[in-house]
């Protein structure tokens, strides 16, 4: 398990361990549910963030929480020789909290056609060729809904690849869906029953915590709502921009030109430098103004396309929360008997609480 | 998890058919242990349609009928009863077509809330009526018979408790004796007319004959329990008859003793409770035990108590919205006039003064 990259650098390719859920079954097993589950998204995010209400924050090295007295005890609880740092590289890459600047968060890969584009895309660990098929098939005017099958693709790509073929079918693993959408021409194309499995792998990952796995860069996987908002956002950087374009060659944000991730401000981020994070914040209000766009025809393509990239988005709404994160924790870790049903639902509550679905 | 490892012990397991894959009515049952691939997430998400049918059930019929032990109970049955799904793909015209028949064992759902609410003491967990110690007992098979009838009945009313099925996505209820030709047989104590791989494929049959579906196709299946011995008898059967091929996935719960004492000797797993779980990150390994927990978590987000927005405590608690939303077109007996993208599916707002 190692730290990739130089300093200011906080791209992990540790893999195989879940810190959150093991901070969280620590947290239950210490304070008790009530006071496991009480904190709330800023208070985890103001020591781990040095500036959380910038969207383009650094990562606090030596959060506050690793000099409790039992965050020692906390971190031999993992499994092998994991370091304070390793341990909080983790947290941050999957709450979202690392960026994506070339070179440094990054090591872009080829067939992206930009820098930045490619920064986003790696990170989300799409292929280019799924990557531009996606967006040809939906036009810019979607990409958001693009961003999510080119997940859904990638993932099944993934899945082909580590199957044995005669497993495939009894697995669920089906390679005619691949086949039959990278070959359609147009939405028109693809069936009902196509985008629907694509949707559902979608969904189940966003519905239960599966954390740790390892991206074809070598890097940790992003938990999949991030690599979708990262989908997207290279999709925007690819548009480009007429003259107000958010970064500096350098990957910083170009200040007046950048977004700030405020209410009020459409201005989109300087991606690269923003943290996952906050590329889902914007991702999830442009999904709202390209839902906004009526499809001409019914039963088209496209309206399929809606209809279940907007089942999808309403998981996607609320992913990226840290209260949300822990009641999908919660769930699993009932599931691996670490936790009653009664003690879940308190961390359901909270999550609850949250859920301000976007308006149609 | 190590993926590699873990897939050459689940290839190990091998698979068996009953015949070689050369001629039309093939039927292969092979055996899914380890959680791979996704037969989990397909499996949850036919019981979620089940359970959002369930809730809609309650909540128009025992909406204001809360007594815990009875809400256990439904628990039980929502989460135990074997669930399947099998996808039958075609090609008219060069051009492939799939139509999938989602199914879940026992007694109808209209039957199970009278099981659960009406009942004068908790009853046993409702499913798959048993049969009594003398099984093979003619009246009793008369009886039954004569019950099944009424159970057809129930299940047809209860139709529009299904909302979230459409032209793609059908529920396969159950269907009489004297639509079929597959017999359904009283084994090792079960009326087997009732599981779910017996529904899905009457479901199928009835669309052979009514042409909905053309012969000659293949049947993709999945079953979250073993598949019953008279099950696999009328896919054999099934396929002979219809020219169907069959590949059928069982969730087996538990491995082979050897393979688990190999996987633990190797270090990528433990025994935690009943439970293998990865050595590292403590997820359970088996698809049986992460269903299970999907399908105690799908219950506890629609339909547990507080879930149906029941007062707790004095707090109104909202139904949990963090879950699959299996969005579905209008079918094609439904019409629109409005041009408008689908609805957002199911989404119940939480009463925050954030929003």
């Amino acid at each position: 398990m190692a730290l990739l990259g130089s300093a200011g650098t906080h791209a992990t390719s540790t893999s195989g361990i879940d810190v959150l859920s093991h901070l969280q079954r620590e947290r239950v097993a210490r304070l008790g549910v009530a006071e496991a589950f009480a904190g709330s998204e800023s208070t985890l995010l103001s020591q781990l963030l040095s500036e959380p209400t910038s969207p383009y924050s650094a990562t606090v090295e030596k959060p506050d929480f690793t000099n409790d007295i039992d965050w020692p005890e906390i971190l031999a609880g993992l499994p092998g020789e994991v370091s304070t740092a390793s341990a909080v590289a983790v947290l941050d890459w999957d709450l979202g909290l690392t960026r994506a600047r070339p070179g440094r968060d990054v090591e872009t890969r080829a067939g992206y056609k930009d820098t930045f584009v490619a920064a986003s895309a790696t990170k989300a660990d799409v292929d280019a060729d799924i990557f531009w098929h996606m967006v040809d098939l939906t036009g810019f005017r979607h990409s958001t809904r693009a961003a999510t099958y080119a997940v859904a693709m990638q993932l099944l790509r993934e899945q082909v690849r580590h199957t044995a073929p005669a497993r495939r079918a009894v697995l669920g693993i089906d390679e005619g869906v691949f086949e039959r959408v990278m070959a359609a021409a147009y939405l028109d194309q693809i069936s009902h029953h196509d985008m629907q499995y694509l949707s559902t792998l979608v969904q189940h990952r966003l519905i239960h915590w599966q954390p740790g796995g390892r991206a074809t860069s070598g890097l940790r996987q992003l938990p999949i709502a991030f690599r979708i908002a990262r989908v997207a956002a290279a999709y925007r950087d690819s548009q480009g921009y007429v003259g107000s374009f958010p970064c500096r060659p350098d990957a910083t944000p170009w200040e007046g030109r950048a977004g700030t991730g405020t209410d009020g401000d459409p201005r989109p981020l300087c991606f690269a430098a923003a943290t996952d994070r906050a590329v889902h914040r914007w991702y999830v209000e442009e999904s709202g103004r390209q839902a906004a766009w009526v499809p001409p025809h019914k039963q088209s393509g496209m309206q399929r396309l809606a209809g279940f990239a907007a089942a999808v988005l309403v998981l996607l709404d609320l992913a990226a929360l840290v209260e949300v994160v822990e009641a999908v924790v919660a769930d699993d870790l009932v599931t691996a008997e670490s936790l009653t049903p009664a003690e879940a639902d308190v961390a359901a509550e909270r999550a609850d609480l949250l859920f301000c679905p976007l308006p149609e | 998890m190590r993926f590699s490892r873990l897939a050459v012990f689940s290839a190990g397991l091998l698979a068996f058919a009953n015949s070689p894959t050369t001629t039309a009515g093939v039927v292969e049952l092979e055996r899914v242990t380890l959680d791979e691939g996704n037969v989990t997430a397909l499996l949850e998400v036919t019981s979620q349609f089940y359970v959002d049918a369930m809730r809609a059930l309650i909540d128009e019929r025992y909406r204001d009928d809360y007594r815990a032990i009875r809400w256990e109970a439904l628990e039980d049955a929502m989460r135990d009863a074997p669930v399947a799904r099998f996808e039958y793909r075609f090609t008219i015209d060069g051009v492939p077509g799939v139509r999938v028949y989602h199914a879940m064992g026992g007694l109808p759902l209209s039957s199970v809330a009278k099981s659960v609410f009406e009942g004068p003491t908790r009853p046993g967990t409702p499913e798959t009526p048993s049969s009594p110690t003398e099984s093979e007992d003619e009246q009793w098979q008369a009886g039954r018979r004569a019950s099944s009838v009424d159970e057809v009945a129930v299940d047809l009313t209860d139709e529009r408790f299904y909302t979230h099925f459409d032209d793609v996505n059908v529920r396969a209820p159950v269907l009489a004796d004297d639509e079929s030709v597959l017999d359904a047989f009283v084994v090792e104590g079960r009326w087997r007319a009732f599981d779910p791989e017996f529904k899905a494929l009457r479901a199928i049959e009835k669309d052979l004959k009514s042409g909905t579906i053309p012969r000659g196709g293949s049947v993709y299946g999945t079953v979250s329990d073993i598949a019953c011995t008279s099950c696999e008898y009328a896919m054999t059967r099934f396929g002979e008859i219809y020219e169907v091929d069959f590949r059928v996935a069982q969730v087996f719960p538990s491995l082979p003793r050897v393979a688990q004492s190999e996987l633990i000797a190797s270090g990528s797993a433990r025994l935690k409770g009943n439970q293998l779980v990865d050595a590292i990150s403590e997820r359970p390994l088996l698809a049986a035990d992460l269903l299970r927990g999907a399908r105690e978590g799908q219950f506890r987000r629609s339909l547990s108590p507080r879930a149906m927005g029941r007062s707790f405590k004095g707090t109104p608690w909202a139904r949990r919205s963090f879950q699959l939303n299996p969005a579905r077109l209008p079918r094609l007996s439904e019409s629109s006039s409005e041009d408008s993208p689908p609805s957002r599916p199911r989404v119940l707002r939480a009463s925050t003064p954030d929003c």
